[in-house]
């Protein structure tokens, strides 16, 4: 051991040094980590949990969704067909989506119709009506809308 | 600018991510140099720092009434102790010679602050705590009696019977490299 010697320390010096030295960009490197781990990570888990609700529901709407890193010559169709990944879906998915959306603002319609037939100030729409619009979708749409009627419980009280 | 801990909590209350980005800011650099000389390892600053404030936005929701400071103080002293009780240290002139010695960040060409340092290393540790929260971080003696779970008194005491050995030490020792 080296030995050195020093005057008396004075407590009341301005300047309070220490030896400590840290690398270069150290607190900026610190600050970065810090929120890695604690914002980045909040926001990761919220987009996770979205993505998993975006998933059910997909799943619910009996839509089938592949994922972006899931190669198809490991795991085979069946596990990509259980992960939503933005960006990931098949071309026809979208279109599917689309049905099922005005599927179901059809089958709002039909309810409004079928549930409010006394009204005080009725409108004019009859099954004729109805029918006529049923019959401008394609096949897909009609059997959805069937589907979604049938499957109804609260239209089939 | 230097933020004080009511713009921070106004700024957690409004928005939680940009409050705690404040105070990260706010913080980050006293706090690390806090950790650092209870535990004197960067590495281990860094670790104890980063866990510091991790626990801290895990637990904003939970804070109590008082001072943010104090809170954040106490956080990161739990993390120091927490991390030298790891190691199975007991400070001694003799471990903290060397502990300050075996880094590789410490700046030898400052013989006094070196000695300083490894007189604060030599203290008890209630002293070795209260004295570098009054020294280095100024902080009132309420502040240091809520970090150091104390009485205000006490801290008081604390840090001048640290002074008197501090001097002492100065005075009778030559630093060990």
């Amino acid at each position: 051991m080296k030995q050195h010697s020093t005057k008396d320390f004075d407590f009341d010096r301005p300047d309070k040094r220490m030896p400590y030295t840290v690398p270069d960009g150290f607190f900026a490197d610190l600050e970065s980590k810090i929120l890695a781990a604690t914002v980045g990570a909040e926001h990761k888990a919220g987009a996770e949990h979205a993505a998993a609700i975006g998933s059910n529901a997909a799943e619910a709407a009996g839509l089938k969704v592949i994922p972006a890193d899931t190669p198809a010559s490991k795991h085979g169709r069946t596990l990509r067909r259980h992960t939503l990944r933005p960006g990931t879906l098949r071309p026809g998915t979208l279109r599917r989506w689309f049905v099922a959306g005005a599927a179901a603002v059809a089958a709002a319609a039909l309810t409004t119709m079928l549930l409010l037939p006394r009204r005080s100030d009725p409108q004019p729409v009859t099954y004729a009506e109805v029918e006529q619009v049923f019959t401008q979708l394609t096949d897909e749409d009609q059997a959805e809308l069937l589907a979604l009627y049938r499957n109804d419980p609260f239209l089939n009280l | 600018m230097k933020r004080n801990d009511n713009d921070i909590l106004a700024a957690l209350a409004a928005d939680r991510e940009q409050g705690f980005r404040l105070l990260l800011k706010r913080f980050s650099e006293p706090i690390y140099w806090h950790i650092r000389r209870l535990v004197v390892s960067h590495d281990d600053a860094e670790d104890a720092a980063q866990e510091c404030f991790i626990r801290v936005f895990r637990t904003l929701d939970r804070r109590r009434e008082g001072s943010l400071t104090a809170w954040i103080y106490r956080i990161a002293t739990n993390e120091a102790l927490r991390l030298l009780e790891h190691r199975h240290e007991q400070t001694s002139i003799d471990t903290a010679a060397l502990r300050v010695a075996a880094d590789r960040y410490v700046d030898y060409s400052d013989l006094e602050s070196v000695k300083l340092q490894q007189a604060i290393l030599a203290l008890p540790p209630k002293q070795q705590l209260t004295f570098n929260l009054r020294y280095f971080d100024a902080l009132d003696y309420d502040e240091i009696a809520r970090i150091t779970d104390s009485t205000p008194q006490s801290a008081k005491a604390n840090y001048h019977n640290a002074k008197e050995r501090i001097v002492n030490y100065m005075k009778t020792n030559d630093i060990a490299l």
